[in-house]
């Protein structure tokens, strides 16, 4: 029986509570830091959880070696509506002493003064910072967040497909890519035409920006203090267009569809290539995440080379930590952040696949492995304009919009790209 | 459409099963997504986005529960839910019937002006409330406390409460209550005896409103609680839908687990009710 | 309906009494929330203030000439009312149907409806969300896989959601099918209070059961009828969970209702003052559409 009456001492004593307080200022809750100094509460996201939580533990354990008597409360947040949630909490006077934010996230908040500013010195490592992550922490030469973790898509094939096709080896150049993806056309798609050689959804905007960036273009640029779109520029609308023609020659699944569930439509087994995380290959044969488990060590992943010539620059994705402005522990915070970025907890995020937040362990990942690939991607990894407004052109969905149209023919790559442009100049200078 | 069917007392036999057949196939289409839901937990991940479907367990098992059920925070999660949900039912029950009692039966300056307030309440885009109703539990120190929820959804489903049981009560003709109080009865007591029996199936269908309101919003849940132990099933269920994509088995297992209570809910106030109708004894 | 004597009666205390707790739970809880609201509405609220607690500029009624002078913004109200007219219409007359069936059923298939409709009733809008759209996916979707096996139709990876009509069209199959329990359960009640005599005396008069619905039945739940009506609508017209779940948190432009909108502007661009405007505008067109219902049914509230 899950039912259990309330006690109604709770709900009584919950109305009397709200009968007293009504609208004054009562007494505070304790939704975030606690004021007195012995907790500190620590928002991470569910990748954390997921896939990582020895890290989590051991970093844990170390900072109450540092502080006994010093409570920490990880909170676990879903990307989706994390931000909602913060928006309210930083309002208010309870907030998280440590918060994750997506490296694309935090322009907004740091120009807004949500955080505290750190001191990059005390921290490991902090002159090899991964590039695309510090620069997302700082703003006019002060420091307002910690890079966390990196994270650099790489081409992803089906091991047992290319043995049968007779491939020898991962595509190194894009010619190589194309006719390899060509003899699996040929092989399997004349069997079932539900097959895609490269699986590559409508809307999976930092794929297709690659090319863009691959090509020399921009999603936006800075002028004289001011962002503007740069969609529509030549270069890009030059890349725009061979992600275009990847599609209409390999790709038959759903076109309005982004990748979300991208290990789960792999994992049906009709794709013989797809461009994704490494975490993906082993989603797709990972039956939590809707993949299936007969896959298991049918995947490997490969650098994957741009039309340029060189490797294809990814979007480097990752998280960084902040102390908010707000919170009462800002000194322990630090220090928490400190143990939990440190080169011990690195090694450890290592170990689970995932990219660390410096090139000098960055070169460990890359003697080897499932994710030596998106090391050695990661350095030509790009991130979204570091621009006041860029989360508002992110969460206005102006990218993938404007790809949906594209890869659906239901607008030129032209138009698509000027109507993207208009779009992101609306919004993309405001705080 | 379906009142033509009848035809008249003589012929009651063919067109019942006629309606049962009838009854029998609305209820089949209604329910499959429901069916879905229930056969997709019960299924293997191997087995369960494979087309062309199946429509059968083939083989049935039980680890979706299993993990389901193996989260951490899945026990005090159902205990917050029913604290919270049980909570809101209960007093927007009692504060609603007394507000609904008053517009149905007594005509008072103001009146219009109530009924105004609870319909445009009900209006306003939950999107623009979010922060100033977590300011204002913020204020009160009210956030991360199952009480504040139970405050905040109470507004949510009390506006919604009054002005259905004002229907319900409004149907109840007023002269069996006057009957009542000829009869010796107070006005408490002839509404105890006479309004209450009457008015059960409307309480049923409001209350499981109100229930399911509470047990399945997560928006508003979500920004205001934040101890992983007192947040409710609907943001556990959340969680099932990761960035490496959704786990349907575990999703499905969970949301009929979290499904279940509300129908055994829906049971148990249905019984208690109807024994209440047998006792409250009306015309006998 | 004749004139309730009781209610004439003098009695000026107790129904202020009756209403008070709900009358001042909600200027508690939601007077001060609604007064931030409408204030911000008339603000220029950015991320700085709201962290800060600085009081944010004044706009006037700055937003309110952005929101309306843009085209799109009506483009989205016409879209929102179209949305609730075809969703309330089929929810009630289903609703009616399926209420009506069930006095007909024998006991046993009444108490499957029930528990069916029960059932669907308890399915969190989450999961319900979910399921649709997997039932409706592209790729492993049993729709497209069902309609195909039809002769002469290939659905074979078509994707619901790339036109806007047939996307909606399944949008409003899950607010359809996640709203009629809500509608039959709460209309089965009323017909259940209807006493039998009065349709029986009906029938023995020679009422055709078409003439029995329109004179007797109908009358006679007719209160109720147009509560829920009214209530649907509201709902309807505010919706979100679905439109957002359904297109996975990242519905397109062609997809925004007013209550997306509203959300869209305040926690996606953070324009949080536009977001309010827009919740206050949707509200007043809200009671400008009832404004007609309204005289009905402040005096349906007065038939007793």
């Amino acid at each position: 029986m899950t039912l259990r009456l309330p006690r109604r001492s709770a709900v009584l004593g919950a109305l009397l509570l709200f009968a007293v307080t009504g609208c004054s200022s009562g007494e505070g809750g304790t939704s975030g830091g606690r004021a007195d100094g012995s907790g500190l509460t620590v928002w991470l996201t569910v990748d954390a959880r997921e896939s990582w939580p020895d890290m989590v533990a051991s970093a844990n354990a170390r900072f109450a070696k540092k502080h006994p008597g010093v409570k920490v409360d990880v909170q676990y947040q879903q990307w989706t509506t994390k931000n909602q949630k913060l928006d309210a909490v930083l309002a208010g006077r309870n907030v998280p002493d440590v918060v994750e934010m997506g490296n694309s996230e935090t322009t907004n908040y740091i120009v807004n003064e949500a955080f505290a500013p750190l001191d990059p010195k005390t921290f490991e490592r902090s002159g090899q910072w991964l590039p695309a992550l510090a620069d997302a922490c700082r703003l006019d030469n002060r420091t307002y967040c910690v890079p966390y973790y990196a994270g650099a898509r790489v081409g992803v094939y089906r091991t047992d497909y290319f043995k049968d096709t007779g491939i020898t080896h991962a595509p190194r150049t894009y010619p190589e890519l194309i006719s390899d993806l060509d003899r699996l056309k040929a092989k399997y798609g004349a069997e079932d035409p539900g097959f895609s050689a490269f699986y590559m959804p409508g809307r999976y905007w930092s794929a297709a920006m690659g090319f863009v960036k691959d090509a020399g273009g921009e999603m936006a640029v800075e002028k004289d203090g001011r962002w503007q779109g740069a969609l529509s520029s030549p270069k890009s609308v030059a890349g725009l267009t061979t992600w275009k023609k990847l599609l209409d020659d390999y790709y038959v699944g759903d076109r309005a569809k982004d990748n979300g569930d991208q290990p789960a439509v792999v994992g049906q087994g009709k794709v013989g290539v797809f461009y994704g995380n490494t975490w993906e290959a082993q989603a797709a044969a990972d039956a939590r995440s809707g993949g299936d488990p007969r896959l298991k060590g049918k995947f490997a992943t490969f650098a994957f080379p741009g039309p340029s010539g060189k490797l294809l620059p990814p979007f480097l994705g990752g998280s960084t930590l902040a102390v908010p402005a707000k919170s009462r522990n800002q000194e322990l915070a630090a220090d928490w952040i400190r143990v939990f970025t440190d080169g011990e907890s690195q090694r450890k995020l290592i170990a689970a696949n995932t990219l660390p937040n410096n090139t000098v362990q960055l070169a460990d990942v890359a003697a080897g492995g499932i994710n030596g690939p998106a090391a050695q991607a990661a350095v030509r990894g790009w991130v979204t304009p570091l621009a006041p407004g860029w989360t508002s052109v992110e969460k206005s969905n102006v990218l993938p919009e404007m790809l949906e149209r594209i890869a659906t023919g239901k607008a030129s790559v032209r138009d698509a790209a000027r109507e993207a442009d208009r779009r992101i100049d609306a919004v993309i200078n405001e705080r | 459409m379906s009142a033509r069917k009848g035809h008249g007392a003589t012929a009651v036999r063919r067109p019942r099963r006629r309606y049962d057949l009838l009854g029998l196939l609305v209820a089949a289409l209604l329910g499959f997504p429901v069916y879905w839901m229930v056969l997709t937990s019960f299924r293997p991940a191997t087995e369960i986005l494979s087309l062309p479907p199946e429509f059968w367990p083939s083989h049935p098992t039980l680890d979706n529960f299993a993990r389901a059920m193996g989260t951490e925070t899945f026990w005090p999660n159902v205990r917050s839910s029913a604290v919270i949900g049980l909570g809101t039912v209960l007093v927007s029950l009692v504060v609603g019937t007394l507000a609904a009692f008053a517009l149905a039966r007594f005509r008072f300056a103001g009146r219009k002006a109530f009924v105004v307030v609870i319909l445009t309440v009900q209006m306003i885009p939950l999107a623009a409330l979010i922060i100033p109703v977590y300011l204002l539990l913020n204020d009160a120190g009210l956030t991360d406390s199952l009480g504040g929820v139970i405050v905040v959804y109470l507004v949510f489903t009390l506006p919604f409460t009054v002005w259905m049981l004002h229907g319900f009560i409004a149907a109840i003709p007023a002269e069996l209550e006057e009957a009542a109080m000829v009869d010796g009865c107070g006005r408490f007591g002839a509404f105890v005896r006479v309004v209450l029996p009457l008015l059960a199936p409307g309480l049923v269908a409001t209350s499981v409103f109100a229930m399911v309101q509470a047990w399945n919003e997560y928006v508003l849940v979500y920004v205001l609680l934040s101890t992983p132990e007192k947040q409710t099933l609907s943001i556990w269920l959340v969680s099932f839908q990761t960035s490496f994509g959704t786990d349907y088995g575990g999703l499905m297992a969970g949301a009929t687990l979290t499904a279940l209570p509300v129908v055994i809910f829906f049971l148990a106030v249905q019984r208690k009710i109807a024994a209440g109708l047998a006792t409250g004894a009306v015309k006998g | 309906m004749s004139a309730d004597p009781a209610g004439r009666r003098p009695r000026p205390r107790l129904p202020y009494l009756l209403i008070a707790p709900s009358f001042l739970a909600l200027l508690v809880v939601l007077g001060y929330p609604l007064v931030d609201m409408v204030t911000l509405a008339f603000q220029d609220m950015t991320r700085k203030e709201l962290f800060s607690g600085a009081a944010p500029p004044w706009a006037g009624l700055g937003q309110f000439r952005t929101i309306l002078g843009d085209g799109f913004f009506w483009t989205v109200v016409a879209r929102t009312a179209l949305f609730t007219l075809v969703c309330v219409s089929l929810t009630m007359v289903l609703g009616l149907i399926v209420a009506l069936l069930m006095r007909r059923t024998s006991p046993w298939v009444r108490a499957v409806l029930a528990g069916v409709l029960v059932a669907v009733w308890a399915m969190p809008v989450m999961v319900a969300a979910a399921i649709f759209r997997w039932l409706f996916d592209a790729d492993y979707g049993l729709v497209n896989w069902l309609l195909s096996t039809l002769p002469g139709i290939d659905l074979a990876r078509h994707n619901w959601f790339t036109d806007p009509w047939q996307g909606f069209a399944v949008i409003t199959a899950v607010v359809v099918w996640g709203a009629l329990p809500f509608a039959a359960v709460s209309l089965h009640a009323a017909l259940t209070q209807i006493p039998p005599e009065l349709e029986e005396a009906a029938l023995i008069d020679g009422a055709r059961p078409s003439q029995l619905f329109r004179y007797v039945t109908f009358p006679a739940i007719k209160p109720l009828f147009v509560m829920v009506t009214t209530l649907m609508a509201i709902w309807d017209f505010g919706v979100f969970n679905q439109i957002w779940l359904m297109r996975g948190g990242q519905p397109e432009r062609e997809y925004y209702l007013l209550g997306v909108y509203s959300f869209i502007e305040s926690f996606a661009v953070n324009r949080y003052s536009t977001g309010a405007a827009i919740a206050l505008v949707t509200v007043v067109l809200l009671l400008a559409g009832a404004v007609v219902y309204l005289r009905q049914m402040l005096r349906l509230g007065e038939a007793e």
